[in-house]
């Protein structure tokens, strides 16, 4: 298997980064949502802890992606690909890097305004993004739950596409980035 | 008469000198560490008062903190600190700290050991503190003590998410 991507194919770092951030994404949220109603308690603060490891780590992740991304080719849009859906998917990854880049800026920075500095699996403690402020807290909270919802929802678009392309298209699209 | 009640009064605003008032820029303030980060808050309403001696180690400091006041920018932590289970703000509403011996160290720092009863629970404690007297006569001092928050009953068994040892500093203000 490729390193590098090529016209045809996702190589395997492509393809790894994708499948590593589809499940730390889907898992996050899930965190996410959950971890808001937990009771105070120890537990609660070990897995907020754990959720900004991990969405520290996904921002690692998506940083390098990006790089990855500026330097390799990208497969090309499969032949006889309506314009309207080469647009919808190019609006829809667009979105995705936008919403991966700026989930974990904002929870950042929101710990950073609730003065919960973020500590990436107790290794090291990434310095505050913002002053404390308990108003922007709120913004940046807000905005993190937002974009939770929207990720969610792009997320499954991006599924239901790549659905729509195997099973209705019945083109490769899936499958180079599974096993092709 | 009329200097007998001047000479009264400057007798007793002396006596009231001697007591300290805090002024205003003073502070006092935790911080714990929880998750492997640090996190702070502090206590708006506090009152202190200090035995000025010209001689440092005879001073005394007793301190009252209103533990309603805790401040953190974090409301549900706030919230939460106030608690029963970590300082239990509405049975245990006030703090109070005694020094009971200073000694100055080589370096010209201070140490200082005392008394704090916290939720209901009165334990030794000891730090240490500098000192600067400005033009103004204030007297300025920094302290930091660091206290097991365990042994005042406050917060969590767990010791992993959030350490037992709890920094106290305070920055004073007091005008002699």
């Amino acid at each position: 298997m490729q390193i590098k991507n090529t016209e045809q194919v996702y190589g395997l770092v492509s393809k790894a980064i994708h499948w590593l951030m589809a499940f730390g994404l889907i898992g996050l949220l899930t965190v996410g949502w959950y971890m808001e109603d937990m009771p105070n308690s120890p537990e609660k603060f070990q897995v907020y802890g754990l959720h900004k490891s991990f969405g520290a780590l996904m921002l690692a992740l998506v940083i390098f992606r990006i790089v990855w991304r500026s330097i390799n080719k990208q497969p090309a849009a499969p032949l006889g690909l309506p314009k309207v859906a080469a647009f919808l998917a190019m609006a829809g990854h667009g979105l995705l890097y936008a919403l991966m880049f700026a989930m974990p800026l904002l929870g950042w920075a929101m710990s950073s305004a609730h003065g919960f500095p973020v500590s990436v699996f107790g290794l090291f403690t990434l310095p505050n993004l913002v002053e404390k402020s308990r108003e922007m807290a709120e913004t940046y909270g807000s905005l993190h739950g937002l974009g939770a919802n929207l990720l969610l929802a792009v997320i499954v678009l991006h599924v239901l596409a790549a659905l729509y392309h195997h099973f209705i298209r019945k083109d490769d699209v899936l499958k180079r980035m599974t096993h092709k | 008469m009329k200097c007998f009640v001047v000479s009264f009064l400057s007798l007793f605003v002396s006596v009231v000198s001697f007591a300290s008032t805090l002024e205003a820029g003073s502070k006092l303030e935790f911080e714990a560490i929880q998750n492997g980060a640090a996190v702070s808050g502090e206590f708006k309403k506090f009152d202190v008062q200090a035995l000025f001696n010209d001689d440092i180690e005879k001073m005394q400091f007793t301190t009252v903190v209103d533990i309603t006041s805790l401040y953190a920018t974090y409301e549900e932590v706030q919230t939460n600190l106030q608690s029963a289970e970590w300082l239990d703000a509405p049975s245990f509403a006030t703090a109070k700290y005694q020094s009971s011996k200073i000694t100055q160290n080589s370096d010209g720092t201070f140490s200082i050991l005392g008394e704090l009863l916290l939720k209901g629970i009165t334990q030794p404690i000891s730090g240490k503190f500098t000192v600067v007297e400005n033009a103004e006569s204030r007297f300025v001092a920094d302290f930091e003590f660091n206290l097991n928050r365990l042994d005042y009953n406050v917060g969590w068994q767990d010791t992993n998410v959030v350490k037992n040892e709890v920094k106290i500093t305070s920055h004073l203000i007091l005008k002699k």
